[in-house]
């Protein structure tokens, strides 16, 4: 339908029509504020209050770990997707012949042609990008970063990258790599339920990191000074007025590193398919 | 703001940064002059003034220097790690 | 009488973009206009389950030095709703790449991006 058919009757129909939904959905919407609890879950605050750093750590003390788990599963099942829709002989649906095949032209990206601002100054921002994006998922334990964001960030680098600089992109990720990185991201993810499972029978269930005690076991003592300086990896003090508590996030920095790892390959896959149509400028060298 | 005489595991994210930095490093592919490192280096330090240490981190190590001087060496030392692995990549373009 | 607040503004601006994107899915022909509103949609989703979580006078939910542990609770605002939003924008962004690959190939089977044509099966 288009829009310019909406004349006469037709238009008042289609009016009236969004009214209707429009109060539908509103009194649904205010219908939900009713049934939610106020505040943080103080259910959370009293079972972790020592143990939560933020309170998004703390809701998300049983529940954040297989969240993002499917989150993890859905962006890489949206990547495969789109790159086999995308990809070249993988699903035909029928096979159209050569006429009518409309033809796509690539993007054209002139490097010689960039403004000189650009040039100097794209490069430098990508490397800040990748950086920022570092900063992002490794402050998620104390911050509203996380993995996704992080992912998101790098991508989005690699996206400048490759629209600025065209095939002579510097921040080049080769397919497999990236096909790599997801995997990687989506196993370490993974396994990471591990020590939750053979400690409290829970996949997934935040447990703190202790890592000295692990390390002392081992043949050789652990030095003081690295002990020291290291503190305990990823504990932190928490001042309060009721006195300081130590906090640790337990397995979630890992985790967001996995998960920060799957959406870079992810997002940087589907920025691929969508640029290369899923063929590799080294590829096209051999053909 | 008292300080704690032990980083509280607020080193180990600056060196979980660099580790990741020249992860990633290696796969930038491009020659930079010591000009732009160097620029890239300065902004970096900016950049870590303006995103600041988170508020739980109390020490120098972690990036707090006094009260509201404090600079995310998270993100300085993802710089480095990236600037170094790049180094690695073999091939450069520009 | 519903007490006219910021939340009430939030839940009105989603409806609206719901509302918006709803109309845009049906009543438009271009399939990229189509995936916009879808986007819109999504959006509006996400607004309304971040209003959700709107306190009166409340705090930014994170635990900052000095806080009281019993205070806290009441006094922040809701995070689940965001919690959600996070899982809802990935889930939006693999929809929308998904959408994207599937109206790419559709132009390069028919040639148009309109979607009249692309049902009726006319070929340029």
């Amino acid at each position: 339908m288009d829009a310019k058919e909406l004349r006469g009757i037709k238009g008042v129909v289609a009016a009236a029509a969004l009214f209707i939904i429009f109060f539908g959905v509103f009194s649904s919407f205010l219908q939900l504020e009713g049934n939610v609890a106020r505040g943080i879950s103080e259910e959370y605050n009293k079972l972790a209050y020592k143990m939560a750093p933020n309170n998004l750590a703390s809701w998300v003390y049983d529940y954040r770990a297989i969240d993002t788990l499917l989150e993890t599963g859905v962006i890489y099942v949206g990547a495969v997707v789109s790159v086999l829709v995308l990809g070249r002989g993988l699903v035909r649906l029928k096979v159209p012949e050569e006429d009518e095949i409309v033809k796509v032209t690539g993007m054209d990206l002139k490097t010689e042609t960039m403004p000189v601002l650009l040039k100097y100054f794209a490069l430098p921002v990508v490397i800040l990008l990748i950086a920022y994006g570092l900063l992002v998922v490794l402050e998620a334990p104390t911050s509203g970063g996380g993995g996704f964001q992080c992912g998101v960030i790098v991508s989005s680098a690699y996206l400048l990258s490759v629209i600025i600089y065209g095939k002579k992109s510097p921040f080049e990720i080769k397919k497999k790599t990236l096909v790599a990185l997801g995997a990687f991201g989506w196993g370490l993810y993974v396994l990471m339920g591990l020590p939750g499972y053979l400690t409290t029978g829970y996949w997934q269930y935040n447990v703190g990191s202790d890592l000295w005690s692990w390390l002392s076991s081992f043949p050789g003592e652990v030095p003081e000074i690295l002990k020291t300086v290291f503190g305990e990896p990823f504990k932190l003090a928490l001042q309060l007025k009721e006195g300081v508590f130590y906090a640790t996030s337990g397995i979630l920095p890992i985790i967001n590193i996995g998960e920060a790892f799957n959406v870079i390959g992810a997002i940087c896959l589907i920025f691929f398919a969508f640029i290369y149509g899923w063929s590799d400028p080294e590829e096209e060298k051999l053909e | 703001m008292m300080l704690f005489p032990l980083a509280l595991g607020e080193v180990t994210l600056t060196v979980v940064a660099f580790i990741l930095g020249v992860a990633l490093g290696t796969q930038l592919r491009s020659n930079l002059s010591r000009r732009t490192t160097l620029l890239i280096l300065a902004m970096s330090v900016v950049a870590a003034f303006l995103f600041e240490a988170p508020i739980h981190y109390s020490s120098v190590l972690g990036g707090v220097f006094f009260e509201h001087i404090t600079f995310s060496l998270k993100f300085i030392s993802a710089t480095i790690g990236l600037l170094i692995g790049k180094s690695f990549a073999k091939g450069g373009i520009q | 009488m519903i007490e006219i607040s910021l939340q009430l503004l939030g839940f009105i601006a989603a409806t609206v973009l719901v509302v918006v994107g709803i109309a845009g899915m049906l009543y438009l022909d271009n399939l990229i206009k189509k995936l916009i509103a879808f986007t819109l949609l999504s959006d509006g989703v996400n607004l309304a389950l971040v209003s959700l979580g709107y306190v009166q006078g409340g705090i930014v939910p994170i635990l900052e030095p000095d806080a009281s542990i019993f205070e806290f609770p009441n006094e922040a605002a809701l995070i689940f709703g965001p919690g959600i939003v996070l899982t809802n924008i990935v889930i939006g962004v693999s929809t929308t790449a998904i959408l994207a690959a599937l109206i790419v190939v559709l132009y390069r089977r028919y040639g148009s991006l309109k979607a009249s044509k692309v049902l009726k099966g006319d070929r340029e």
